[in-house]
């Protein structure tokens, strides 16, 4: 019911927004739950576990019961607190977890079976047989219990992530967040205000109570005009600081567009990560219920709530309203309802004594033991000195005193401490570094109290980052709160709830103590109070002091749960965001990337970078046929591949050669100047890193290459090993990958190509295989460098990038008019099996130079890294599975990468492996599929037939062992 | 023969201006990373202030700059000398540095982008982690960090200007991320 003249609604700004497709008007700055509640709108979900009805309890981020399905389609976002969702106009929202109807849910059935359906259920009844629980119990338990579903469909909505620095975070904008940003920004300080609110002020927003001399909303409106004329304050409104983590970093989450229809291009949400060299913790506490029959049936709230509701949106949330309490505090509720004209029906304290503060009855020393109505209340039953009465109401406010909001200050694995004279837990000393607890979050509940603790707080932090504060005076503002009177349960028959989205009891937490779950971890698992979506805010005390009671301990001694981050919970859409499509990864394009698309080259990955696949021609209809050619091109004329995504590494120093000579096993000191060498380095385990060329520039100046896969390894080992290892070593190195553009120009006709297009000829005696040096193309600066990773008589020519995509057009033309052109890497692979070549398919990071053939070449006149443990037992010998060439010999002729070889005859299981293939490709020059592999003793077993097995692809070739050099094994082409 | 032409890799990309912040290209002139060896930190300064103008520059500092080259710190005893023009600085200083310091071309590796607008730190506040509010980062500083996946060397060059270098192969993808902040905070103000 609405109140005429109460609550900060814009009422000339009337909005309509669906409820389960049933229009409902409200007003700008409503919730949706603010605007159900004047409608009259009570019943608005399904319990978690029972499918009872349930209602609106709180008005706050808190709330456990008040879950919707907002938006519809893919951006459709489950478990929406309705507390926290404001309304727009078009928004719609929808019940979660009943079916039909929310009225009418056919699962309500689980209530009537609530007796079998108690605490350890589960474990204790579907235990046998075991193979049920996933297939059949499982899928049964969770289609019956559950929250709101996710669309399955991709969400294409804008989220972002963000992050922010700061002197002083303040979290939480009440009175007490206020005056610490007031003090603090008018001091100079960097100051980010956040509050999970969209408006600042608290529980200003939510009371009558004056502060400064006028009303407190105003008090708080006229802080934030303040705050947000200042250069060093940032407010954050609809943010909440979901975690406190190492060295003053927070984790906020923010609603940047959600209060706004969708489709707009501002981000949903925004997750920050805000680096504070001070925080404030102002997040105020979270008023408990207290545990009796029926209390989770719609239309019982939290007096805080009512109070909230109708001073902050002008509503009424019941004609009716009754009060269970068992403090000060709570009488308020009563006293401002009765002012606003809305019939008090009674006051139930449970305190010997309390006055009245309007025209009502109240009742002292009195209990609600019971509430009826079938989706909302009706009427409650009390217990007082006098025997029991029944009640008419349709709105139960119900206080059982504060907590707290100490979640943050356990984020970092400290305990709150309880204390007995406000009956909840505050925040441990120092809890968090640099955390300063303040107001209502460090138990201090008057709004006086809250001013002054914020005042005191903000000095605090000050003090400790080197500034002044200035003159602030306090407000004057209201100095009474609590005299609260622990009430954690009302005993009697009847489901006593206190985890409202868990479904859990007080039966539940006795059973869980009864079974000897005495620890409170392990009442919360066994229960799973305190583990649904709310993290128990409403019921982690209540649940505690149960198990207290239960096991004859005290609160303190009984301990507590551990509080996590997110405070609140996070989309998974805001943690991730950025990075669906292009955001996922960086993409990394070679200069020669646009021509090569512009060929119709698919492309593929290759770690981050993009590589053309193979360049097809008219009438090839699949990649074999351009694949086939392609290599056959580079057989017989010339053909042109990028290269450039080889890791270049440039060294420099007097001690470069020894360096070398130091992480590679063979020897680059003595390799001359202008001359290019093939190593391999080993890992500290003595098994291969890497392999690569390296060429020498100068006297103390080398540039090596990497593989494409191991460049950035590389490069961090270089780091180790002269950072760690080699300190003493003058020598400096550098990436040079993405100076260079770099180019294969490999066949019979390469020399000729070359000569066609540098500024001036070469031959085999100044260019020999394996030598390098500068060269001018095109007026540009290059080098070449003679080596061939395909067999062919082969070169590499580097130009500064810029010029990259010039010198490749410029090489293909000249290709193609020599009866060449462009190569892929489909054929880059079949060019390189065919000569035996290795990849990182074969030095897989387990595997030895022994096992590849390179055993010699570890040098035995130097120490490298990687050499002693080399030698290690195991690591030689015949039972190694070595590098061995395939080529088929059946009937089958296919084979395939990643199969595993066996003894012709032996049966095809793991026990007989004997090893297994890692590169294969169809050769066009051997007119045969060839492959690489492993295989035990495999160097001695040349000629022999295996039997090669891919039980995944189910193929089955027999194959004989041959040299894994198919092609030229003498080396007579590339010196050619 | 034709010359070779040069190829731009964010050709056809920039400019951008989005809200009141515009990414730019800045042209690619001459880039030379600098590392002194051991012992001849001192002279490798010494020499670069002498004849470029431009001091070896200390962590997180940019040295030069005024009309001369300016020396951005790139890491662990790595500073990248820049000139404006193109040509052979890294031949250049390398016959000045010679036995003080190693001297690698590095003109081609790096793209570097100009960020620049009233909201310019707070579409970077959406790309890293750095703290750059005006006291701890103004002008004439930079840092090595990263740009959301990206390894990226930022510089403040002015109150609302910065110059972020990226490697050169992930040119797109950094226009991709950056002109996605400034679309996302930019529509923030039309909320």
């Amino acid at each position: 019911m609405r109140l005429d003249g109460k609550g900060l609604i814009d009422r000339q700004k009337p909005l309509s927004f669906g409820f389960d497709g049933r229009p409902i008007a409200g007003f700008e700055g409503d919730t949706v739950a603010s605007a159900l509640l004047a409608n009259g709108v009570r019943l608005v979900g399904r319990s978690f576990k029972y499918h009872r009805p349930r209602g609106i309890l709180s008005a706050g981020s808190e709330e456990p019961n008040a879950l919707l399905q907002v938006g519809r389609g893919a951006a459709s976002v489950p478990n929406v607190r309705a507390t926290v969702q404001e309304i727009y106009e078009g928004l719609e929202v929808a019940s979660q977890n009943r079916w039909p109807s929310l009225k009418f849910d056919l699962l309500g059935v689980n209530d009537l079976a609530a007796p079998f359906l108690s605490a350890g259920f589960y474990y204790k009844t579907f235990m046998w047989p075991r193979a049920f629980w996933e297939r059949v119990y499982e899928p049964i338990i969770r289609r019956a219990a559950g929250l709101g579903a996710l669309s399955g469909a991709h969400n294409e909505d804008l989220y972002e992530k963000a992050f922010a620095h700061c002197d002083l975070l303040v979290i939480g904008a009440g009175p007490c967040g206020l005056m610490a940003a007031l003090v603090a920004a008018r001091a100079g300080a960097d100051v980010i205000l956040a509050d999970e609110d969209s408006m600042f002020g608290g529980r200003l927003l939510a009371e009558e109570g004056e502060v400064g001399g006028m009303p407190g909303a105003e008090w708080a409106k006229g802080a934030v005009r303040e705050l947000a004329a200042m250069d060093n304050v940032r407010l954050m409104p609809r943010t909440t600081v979901t975690g406190a983590y190492d060295q003053g970093t927070y984790g906020a989450l923010e609603r940047v567009a959600l209060h706004k229809a969708p489709g707009g291009a501002a981000p949903r949400e925004c997750f920050w990560r805000i680096v504070a060299r001070r925080a404030i913790l102002a997040a105020g506490a979270i008023e408990r219920p207290i545990a009796f029959a029926g209390n989770d049936r719609p239309g019982v709230m939290m007096a805080g709530a009512v109070r909230a509701y109708l001073h902050r949106w002008g509503v009424a949330p019941g004609r009716k309203v009754a009060l269970f309490c068992n403090n000060d505090d709570a009488h308020r509720t009563a006293q401002d309802l009765s002012r606003a004209g809305v019939d008090v029906a009674a006051v139930i304290d449970a305190r010997g004594e309390a006055e009245a503060g309007g025209d009502y009855p109240v009742y002292t020393g009195a209990h609600v033991i019971g509430t009826r109505g079938r989706t909302g209340l009706r009427e409650i039953t009390l217990r007082h000195s006098g025997g029991t009465a029944r009640i008419k109401a349709d709105c139960l406010a119900m206080s059982g005193g504060w907590n707290p909001s100490v979640h943050l200050t356990c984020h970092t694995g400290a305990r709150p401490v309880w204390n007995e004279k406000i009956a909840a837990f505050v925040p441990a000393e120092a809890a968090v570094e640099g955390l300063i607890p303040a107001g209502a979050a460090a138990g201090e509940f008057s709004t006086a109290g809250c001013l002054a603790d914020g005042k005191r707080a903000a000095r605090q932090a000050l003090a400790a980052l080197g500034l002044k504060p200035g003159r602030t005076r306090l407000p004057e503002a209201e100095d009474s709160a609590g005299g609260v009177e622990p009430l954690w349960h009302v005993p009697g028959p009847g489901r006593a709830f206190l985890d409202f989205q868990n479904d859990v009891s007080v039966k539940d937490v006795a059973l869980a103590a009864r079974e000897n779950y005495a620890s409170v971890e392990h009442m919360k698992r066994y229960t799973t109070q305190g583990m649904a979506t709310d993290q128990g805010k409403t019921s982690n005390i209540g649940a505690l002091a149960i198990l207290a009671d239960a096991t004859g301990r005290s609160i303190p001694q009984t301990g507590t749960t551990t509080f996590r981050p997110p405070f609140s919970p996070v989309s998974i859409a805001a943690m991730g965001a950025g990075a669906q499509g292009k955001g996922f990864a960086p993409e990394r394009f070679t200069t020669s990337h646009a021509a090569s698309v512009g060929a119709g080259a698919p492309v593929i990955e290759a770690g981050l970078w993009y590589r053309p696949s193979y360049f097809p021609q008219e009438g090839e209809v699949n990649w074999r046929q351009s694949c086939d050619r392609e290599v056959m091109m580079v057989r017989q004329a010339v053909g042109i591949c990028d290269v450039s995504t080889l890791g270049k590494i440039d060294i420099q120093g007097p001690d470069a050669a020894a360096f070398l000579d130091f992480v590679y096993t063979n020897t680059f000191s003595t390799l001359k100047v202008g001359r290019v060498r093939y190593g391999i380095m080993l890992r500290e385990d003595g098994h291969v890193m890497d392999d690569g060329t390296t060429a020498r520039l100068g006297d103390e100046h080398y540039v090596m290459t990497t593989t494409t896969a191991a460049a950035g390894q590389v490069m961090r080992h270089l780091e180790f090993v002269h950072q760690c290892l080699a300190p003493q070593m003058n020598v400096r190195f550098v990436s040079v990958t993405e100076q260079w553009a770099q180019f294969a120009v490999a066949g019979p006709l390469a020399r000729k190509l070359l000569s066609e297009v540098l500024d001036s000829p070469i031959d085999n005696e100044s260019w020999p295989f394996m030598a390098c040096g500068p060269v001018q193309v095109g007026g540009c600066a290059g080098r070449l460098f003679r080596i061939s990773f395909s067999g062919e008589h082969a070169y590499e020519i580097a130009v500064p990038s810029r010029f990259g995509p010039a010198l490749f057009d410029l090489l293909v033309a000249r290709a193609r008019a020599l009866g060449g052109g462009p190569y892929g890497m489909e054929a880059l692979n079949v060019l390189r099996i065919e000569k035996g070549f290795i990849t990182h398919a074969e030095i897989h990071g387990r595997v030895t130079a022994f096992d590849i053939g390179m055993q010699g070449m570890i040098s035995p006149a130097k120490d490298c890294i990687g050499k002693v443990m080399a030698t290690r037992p195991g690591l030689l010998g015949e039972g190694r599975e070595q590098l061995v060439g395939l080529r088929p010999t059946g009937a089958v002729k296919q084979l395939t990468a990643g199969a595993h070889i066996f003894e012709p005859e032996a049966e095809a299981i793991r026990a007989n492996a004997q090893g297994y293939t890692t590169s294969v490709g169809f050769s066009p020059t051997f007119q045969s599929f060839l492959a690489l592999g492993f295989l035990r003793n495999g160097r001695a077993r040349h000629g022999q037939t295996v039997r090669i097995v891919d039980h995944l692809r189910q193929v089955e070739t027999l194959a004989e062992v041959c040299d894994p050099v198919f092609l030229d094994p003498k080396g007579e082409r590339v010196r050619g | 023969m034709a010359d070779l032409i040069e190829t731009s890799a964010s050709a056809g990309l920039l400019p951008v201006t989005i809200g009141n912040v515009t990414l730019q290209d800045v042209a690619p002139g001459a880039i030379a990373s600098v590392a002194p060896l051991s012992g001849a930190e001192k002279s490798t300064s010494a020499a670069l202030k002498k004849h470029c103008g431009a001091a070896f520059p200390a962590a997180g500092r940019v040295a030069g700059g005024a009309g001369g080259l300016r020396a951005i710190w790139s890491g662990r005893g790595q500073a990248l000398v820049m000139a404006e023009a193109p040509g052979d600085l890294a031949g250049e200083l390398a016959i000045l540095l010679k036995g003080k310091a190693a001297v690698t071309d590095q003109s081609d590796a790096w793209t570097t982008l100009a960020l620049q607008g009233r909201d310019v730190r707070r579409v970077l506040a959406r790309l890293t982690p750095l703290d750059l509010r005006p006291a701890t980062f103004g002008r004439g500083q930079t840092a090595r960090s990263t740009l959301v996946h990206m390894m990226a060397v930022i510089t403040c060059t002015a109150a609302d200007r910065f110059e972020i270098m990226v490697m050169r192969s992930m040119t797109q993808s950094a226009v991709h991320d950056i002109t996605r902040a400034m679309q996302g905070l930019a529509a923030r103000a039309a909320l």
